[in-house]
């Protein structure tokens, strides 16, 4: 009942806290780009010993870290048995009617399994050390170019930051309807598929109504405060970067291009 | 069916930043048919406490015991639990889901193998009960409704189960004077039909004048228990714990204070008419 959220925001006093938002994220999409770039042993060992490093000096937990893992587990069990099973090889070790198990799938089966269990421990990192208010802030200032191709970067900033702020307050309010309607006799903790899929209604509509419900105050209280649409908005002042950003930033560009060269 | 709180303690997200103990050795026992009241500052556990007693939490240590025998036993089946508690949270409207209001009152039902008369006359007194017309509004959709009535549904569902032991949280908030006055009416019918009844609320004059016991929470811990003109006698602490006593035990004790001799086991606004008419027969009031 008391899991701990994946993806939350765990406030702490760490190096990698008080980077800039925009820096971490940038940061993030260079550490993705390094792993679809590796697919070497030596490569995923030293992605190993930067996970490490990155654990260590962020001081997020491996047990926050790896979090997902038991959600996931099924889904990356099945990837790894389908690449096995099916990738096209010039040398399978058996064959037989349309399966043919390969070193070579194997291999593949690994290096997707990994990637993605790197990509979702480099994210929660992220998310554990960066609040939700930041992110979306970064975000908004990252997206900024895009207001030259006409896309309305304000308008998606503001709802990106709304969803953002909502969002605690939308899983108390579940947790609520879910205690409500457990005690009057919803089965959510059934194993049996049938009665868990007949209570799947009585959460997701009081939650959708609660929703609509907020968005609704919420639109006319913007609109009682003189909120017209996102142009010509009050812009908030961007701090510059400090030397320890930019200091990171230069860290995770080398690492990038080391790992990509080296492996 | 008594209700037994043994040495209750409860803490949210153990292990993490967010840890919170909410509830520290909490004991405590209810009788079958009392009327219980809750009181304590916001935050003290109070919610805590009552989704403890519905089994909705498991205690991180100490046992919650129903008629003797602990609900978070792996031998205890839920759904006889459900069928026993009900339980009542502050916005109760927010959980109706279904096309029509009759469905929605018989949602718990569902789980209680009834035919189909059965259900449909359970639902019936549901709806009367909390003062609803049956014939009028079974076939409305729910979320049509206005707030008042919403609310009306969402406690006929609960009522509905026919719990042996009810218990509502904070549900007079936000409701007007009238409305107030009805839904303690409708309380004191099903306690007086044998229903223990367990409310938190912040409203002392409420709890004065229809429960018999009240319980104070203080930052997780049982600080008070007693009957209410007990609890209330004692105005000093009930203040120095942020709370209120009723206003008739108010305008007793300043009377008190004033050097007039008037007794301080007052709680409703009765007792202290009759104590003020017999001062003042007695010239015991200038
Ligand atoms: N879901 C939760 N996660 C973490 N802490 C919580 C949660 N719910 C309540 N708490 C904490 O537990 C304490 C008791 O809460 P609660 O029982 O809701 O108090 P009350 O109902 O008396 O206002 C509070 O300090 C609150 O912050
Ligand atoms: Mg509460």
């Amino acid at each position: 009942m008391n899991r701990m959220p994946i993806g939350q925001y765990i406030p702490g006093d760490s190096l990698i806290h008080h980077l800039d938002a925009r820096v971490k994220l940038i940061a993030f999409i260079l550490l993705i780009s390094t792993i679809i770039l590796t697919d070497s042993v030596p490569g995923y060992c030293s992605l190993m010993v930067l996970t490490a490093g990155l654990l260590f000096v962020s001081k997020v937990k491996l047990k926050t870290a790896l979090g997902f893992i038991q959600s996931l587990f099924l889904f990356l069990m099945v990837i790894f048995v389908m690449n096995t099973l099916f990738f096209d090889s010039a040398q399978p070790i058996c064959s037989w009617w349309i399966f043919h198990i390969s070193l070579g799938g194997m291999a593949q089966g690994a290096n997707v399994v990994l990637r993605v269990i790197f990509l979702m421990i480099f994210s929660s990192v992220l998310m554990a050390t960066t609040a939700p208010m930041e992110a979306a802030f970064a975000l908004k200032s990252l997206l900024r170019p895009l207001q030259y191709i006409r896309i309305p970067t304000e308008d998606l900033a503001i709802m990106i930051s709304v969803a953002v702020q909502f969002i605690p307050v939308l899983m108390e309010e579940t947790e609520m309807i879910r205690k409500a309607q457990t005690a009057r006799g919803a089965k959510f903790e059934s194993a049996r598929l049938r009665e868990k899929a007949a209570s799947v209604m009585p959460l997701v509509i009081p939650i959708f109504l609660g929703a609509f419900r907020r968005a609704d105050e919420l639109s006319l209280a913007m609109e009682a405060r003189g909120y017209r649409g996102g142009k010509n908005r009050t812009q908030n002042k961007q701090k510059p970067l400090r030397k320890q950003d930019i200091l990171a930033l230069l860290t995770a560009a080398a690492v990038c291009f080391i790992q990509a060269y080296a492996f | 069916m008594p209700v037994e709180l043994d040495q209750v303690s409860y803490t949210y997200a153990p292990g993490t930043v967010f840890e919170a103990a909410a509830l520290d050795r909490v004991t405590v026992s209810i009788e079958d048919g009392e009327f219980v009241g809750i009181m304590g500052h916001t935050g003290c556990g109070k919610s805590t406490m009552i989704q403890l007693i519905a089994g909705l939490l498991v205690p991180s240590s100490g046992k919650v015991l129903l008629d003797g025998c602990d609900i978070n036993d792996g031998g205890y089946r839920r759904g006889e639990l459900r069928k026993r508690v009900g339980i009542v949270f502050q916005y109760p409207e927010y959980q109706l889901f279904e096309s029509t209001v009759e469905k929605d009152v018989a949602f718990g039902l569902k789980h209680l193998a009834l035919n189909s008369a059965e259900v449909r006359s359970r639902v019936a007194w549901a709806l009367e009960t909390v003062g609803l017309n049956y014939g009028e509004i079974c076939r409305e959709s729910s979320l049509g409704l206005s707030g008042g009535e919403k609310r009306k549904v969402a406690i006929a569902g609960v009522l509905a189960m026919k719990p042996q032991i009810l218990i509502l949280d904070e549900p007079i908030a936000g409701l007007d004077p009238v409305a107030r006055d009805s839904f303690m009416q409708l309380l004191d019918r099903l306690h007086n039909g044998g229903t223990t009844i367990i409310i938190v609320s912040h409203n002392a004059d409420i709890l004065g004048d229809f429960t018999r016991r009240i319980l104070v929470l203080n930052k997780g811990s049982l600080v008070m228990d007693g009957a209410v003109k007990d609890v209330f006698s004692d105005v000093a602490q009930m203040e120095a714990l942020n709370l209120d006593v009723s206003r008739p035990r108010k305008i007793a004790h300043l009377l008190g204070q004033r050097g007039v001799a008037i007794p301080q086991d007052i709680v409703r606004y009765e007792e202290l008419l009759t104590a003020l008419t017999h001062l003042k027969k007695s010239g015991g009031l200038p």
